[in-house]
């Protein structure tokens, strides 16, 4: 069991999300950067999508109720444990009692807190992914509260390294793979959706002007502010299927970009569809931030795709390597 | 790389100390920049295998670099526990965890090692002082390298 002893508004469990039921409009949740989650998992001896703890809003404290292995990932929140600092991307084993702190991070917007074992709440639908909209998920179907006690699985994985390790944070290990940010701008790939050509020239400032993250954005999409993009005769469309990545364009002229918990239809026209493997980068964005929409090919997208793969088999591979070895270091 | 050219006679040990399989292994390690290498066998024997004149250097106790201008006796190496790349900062911070100069307790980080996609701490292993850091970014070091000089506390 693990206890919360204190957290803002908005944290959850998730995993990587809840697959299957979108004809029945159930969204299909799951963490905001699945890179971070995965990771996690795999450091802790995971199965990549075991459910863990997002954490979004701080500070967040919470005590171990036996000995564990734990990961945190995702945005640097600053982690303690019992008042010592912890590196990022970072996993350690913890004794029962001990107390793990995360601070309001500087850059990036989320955390994640991997166990061995994973969180063991009951999935629905196949999934432990809390659904705040449904009202189903996770623990209870609702964000954490002070108090809250949460069941861990038995780990099955081998034991993680006593002094703790780390891992390349993706943002070093893939950054041939992925646009740097321009002045401090994140540069998000996309390509253009279902009812870009209705927009005709005006499209293309869609890709020149530096958007920014307004503060009506939550799991749910990013409504973004800037100046906007018209169309010169409003269309009535019939409302249709929508997924994470879908770039909408409402009649204000400000687009919203579906996250997690998008809405399963909509009706509004689609500009663009951003890569999937760029929506980790943009569950980092923090509201205020800006963004920059480029230009992508599936071709692209496919070649980060597979980037992304490889660090993540190279990750698997080596944390079971590196625990043998310092276990045969430590028996001399 | 010795596994896919066993040979059948003669146990690992035997096959390693062949004057010619031992040059095939020193061509290998000063191609890799390596000084030295430890092989632990079925039985449990170590045979190690040193090259050039900088690992006999070592050997001899006389670190080239941890010549620094401070008495030997009276500060305490931080040493890698594995080999890999010497990591200062760690890639998502912008500050190393300890400056030079800074006091440091027992097991605080002060550096990083970074072996393929993972890091692993370098500790500090009594409180004290960070006096100096014996290697540069980047730099190849082995397991037991000393990477930090701290002067215990009084």
């Amino acid at each position: 069991m693990i206890e919360v002893l204190q957290t803002g508004p908005l944290n959850t469990v998730q995993d990587l999300g809840r697959f299957g039921f979108r004809n029945a409009g159930v969204t299909s949740s799951g963490a905001m950067d699945r890179l971070a989650l995965m990771v996690g998992n795999l450091l802790v001896g995971n199965a990549e999508g075991e459910a863990a703890l997002e954490i979004q809003t701080f500070p967040f404290r919470l005590r171990f109720e036996r000995d564990m292995a734990v990961a945190v990932t995702g945005a640097d929140c600053e982690a303690r444990l019992d008042g010592r600092r912890l590196p990022p991307w970072w996993a350690m084993p913890v004794l029962s009692g001990q107390v793990l702190e995360l601070d309001t991070p500087r850059r990036a917007a989320r955390a994640y807190l991997c166990l061995a074992g994973g969180i063991e709440v009951e999935p629905v639908m196949g999934s432990r992914s809390t659904s705040l909209r449904g009202g189903f998920g996770g623990l209870e179907g609702r964000f954490l509260a002070a108090n809250d006690r949460l069941p861990v699985a038995g780990a099955a994985g081998p034991a993680v390294p006593q002094g703790g390790f780390g891992v390349m944070p993706p943002e070093t290990a893939l950054a041939a793979h992925f646009p740097a940010p321009e002045d401090g701008t994140l540069l998000v790939r996309a390509v253009p959706a279902g009812e870009y050509a209705l927009f005709g020239a005006e499209a293309e400032r869609f890709w020149t002007q530096t958007w920014k993250i307004s503060s009506h954005s939550d799991r749910t999409g990013y409504r973004l502010s800037g100046e906007p993009i018209r169309l010169a005769s409003p269309v009535e469309l019939r409302s249709h299927g929508v997924v994470p990545g879908v770039v909408q364009m409402p009649p204000s002229g400000e687009p919203i970009i579906q996250m997690s918990d998008a809405n399963t239809a909509g009706g509004y026209p689609k500009m663009a569809g951003v890569i999937d493997v760029d929506l980790w980068r943009l569950g980092q964005a923090r509201i205020g931030s800006r963004i920059r929409f480029v230009r992508s090919s599936i071709a692209e997208a496919r070649e980060a795709e597979r980037a992304v793969r490889a660090y993540l088999d190279d990750v698997r591979c080596t944390v079971p390597m590196l625990a043998q070895a310092l276990a045969a270091m430590s028996r001399r | 790389m010795m596994k896919g050219r066993k040979r059948k006679s003669g146990s690992l040990t035997a096959q390693m100390l062949d004057p010619a399989t031992l040059e095939q292994i020193a061509l290998w390690l000063e191609g890799a920049g390596v000084a030295s290498i430890e092989i632990e066998t079925e039985d449990g024997r170590l045979v190690r295998i040193v090259t050039g004149e900088d690992a006999a250097l070592r050997d001899a106790g006389v670190d080239p670099v941890a010549a620094a201008p401070v008495e030997p006796h009276s500060v305490r190496p931080a040493k890698s526990q594995i080999a890999g790349h010497f990591l200062p900062v760690h890639p998502a911070r912008d500050a190393a965890e300890a400056a030079i100069g800074a006091s440091v307790f027992p097991e605080q980080i002060v550096g990083f090692v970074g072996i393929g996609p993972l890091i692993m701490p370098i500790r500090a292993e009594e409180a004290g002082t960070l006096r100096a850091c014996t290697v540069g970014p980047g730099d190849l070091v082995g397991y037991g390298d000393t990477v930090f000089l701290i002067e215990p506390a009084q």
